[in-house]
């Protein structure tokens, strides 16, 4: 993109010319109608708004380049980022009146085993949501950041639920379900509310119990795996964010193989990330 | 102010305050519609029920009441109790009990009535030699 240079170029605009009918190009008839003139007054205001968009962008114009407004209109979309791990506020800034915002909710916390050759249930894993909205600039939205539910331990051996996450009153993601104690069944994943994609987060798996017993595989989130399954182990943690605990797994003993108890593995925590 | 227990399936999943605001300012409507307000003085956590009668825990599974015990753990309780030279001598005559004990894969059940009669015969405890694992 570039600015007229050449022979006839004028440094200072002209001054449009008064508002005419809207209407259309049209090559004419011969004889009878005249072609559409192109005016410099419609060049210019189309030049306008080219030059406007890059530079909104933080674009120089370069004759050489005519990818220009392909890459202004990728950097103007998610030009700015903020991204949340804990609960707060986000204040759209001055002149920001849409944003598109992507949520994780919270994982499941693993059950726990209890006696010989036994499994815990693993937590689900959190649900996805992804959406535009509308904001108004100056007013803050507040942010809610869900924690990963805790494992299953000895006096509370359900794996917990994870935390409700949200983006002030326009969107909520729920945290998953923790798995349940010993040959169990795994969590569900969360529920989401209000945003137009969503993925919902993989249900844990249910505790089986054989010998050499394998805990149950925590949930997956979409970008959290869940946590992974060992034989006669404590469950593990889901990865951030957003995946489920394994459940934990006992041997002949009672315990695990390192001789502890079978706790269950922690859910990850949610995220919201706010672009504009 | 107060306190509020988010329901799925009856179970509360979430325990909210709106002393951070209110819930309708930070939830979406749908996820709110599934709160309902905890009672003053009843102290809910995550994982309790909600029924006609109110709140209530949640019931943790026991530890199963039926157990193994590996036969290599067998062996060395038996050696222990000095009663090992006395059950070879019964199981080496009863081919059908000593393939049974070779062929267990998690181990030899508590309440395994061919066990326990073996142990009885022998004058072992069938409640210590079949105690559970780890007790």
């Amino acid at each position: 993109m570039f600015q007229i240079d050449g022979p006839g170029a004028v440094s200072v605009p002209p001054t449009p010319a008064a508002d005419g009918t809207p209407g259309y190009f049209s090559d004419g008839t011969p004889g009878a109608a005249d072609a559409t003139v192109v005016s410099a007054d419609w060049l210019n205001a189309i030049q306008r708004e080219l030059i406007a968009f890059l530079t909104a962008a933080g674009v120089a114009t370069d004759k050489q380049n005519q990818a220009q407004v392909l890459y202004a209109a990728r950097r103007l979309l998610g030009k700015n980022m903020q991204v949340f791990t804990a609960s707060g506020t986000f204040t759209p800034p001055a002149g920001v009146s849409r944003v598109r915002v992507r949520c994780w909710g919270a994982g499941g916390g693993g059950g726990m085993a209890i006696g010989a050759w036994q499994a815990g249930g693993a937590g689900g894993g959190g649900g996805y949501g992804e959406g535009f909205f509308d904001v108004t600039p100056g007013t803050g939205v507040a942010v809610t950041i869900g924690a990963g539910g805790t494992g299953g331990v000895t006096g509370s051996t359900f794996g917990q639920t994870g935390g409700v996450t949200s983006f002030g009153s326009l969107a909520s993601v729920t945290g998953a379900i923790g798995g349940g104690a010993n040959v169990n069944l795994g969590g569900d994943g969360g529920l989401i509310y209000g945003f137009p994609f969503q993925v919902v987060g993989q249900k844990g798996s249910t505790g089986r119990a054989f010998t050499n017993v394998m805990s149950a595989i925590g949930g997956a989130s979409f970008g959290g795996a869940g946590g992974v399954q060992g034989v006669g182990d404590i469950g593990r943690s889901g990865m951030f964010p957003g995946g489920g605990g394994s459940g934990g797994a006992t041997d002949s003993s009672g315990l695990t193989s390192t001789g502890v108890a079978a706790i269950g593995g922690a859910g990850a925590g949610g995220c919201i990330v706010v672009e504009w | 102010m107060g306190l509020f227990a988010h329901l799925r399936d009856g179970v509360v999943t979430d325990l909210l305050n709106d002393a951070d605001g209110p819930l309708d300012h930070r939830f979406h409507p749908d996820f709110v519609a599934a709160c309902v307000a905890v009672p003053a003085g009843v102290a809910v956590q995550v994982g309790w029920v909600r029924g006609a009668a109110g709140f209530a825990p949640a019931v943790p599974p026991a530890a199963p009441a039926s157990w193994y015990v590996p036969v290599a753990l067998l062996r060395q309780r038996l050696e222990a109790a000095g009663k090992w030279v006395a059950a070879a001598t019964v199981i080496v005559t009863e081919p059908a009990t000593m393939l049974k004990l070779m062929t267990l894969q998690q181990g030899v059940a508590n309440d395994d009535a061919d066990a326990i009669a073996l142990l009885n015969g022998i004058g072992a405890d069938p409640a210590v030699m079949l105690a559970r694992p780890g007790a």
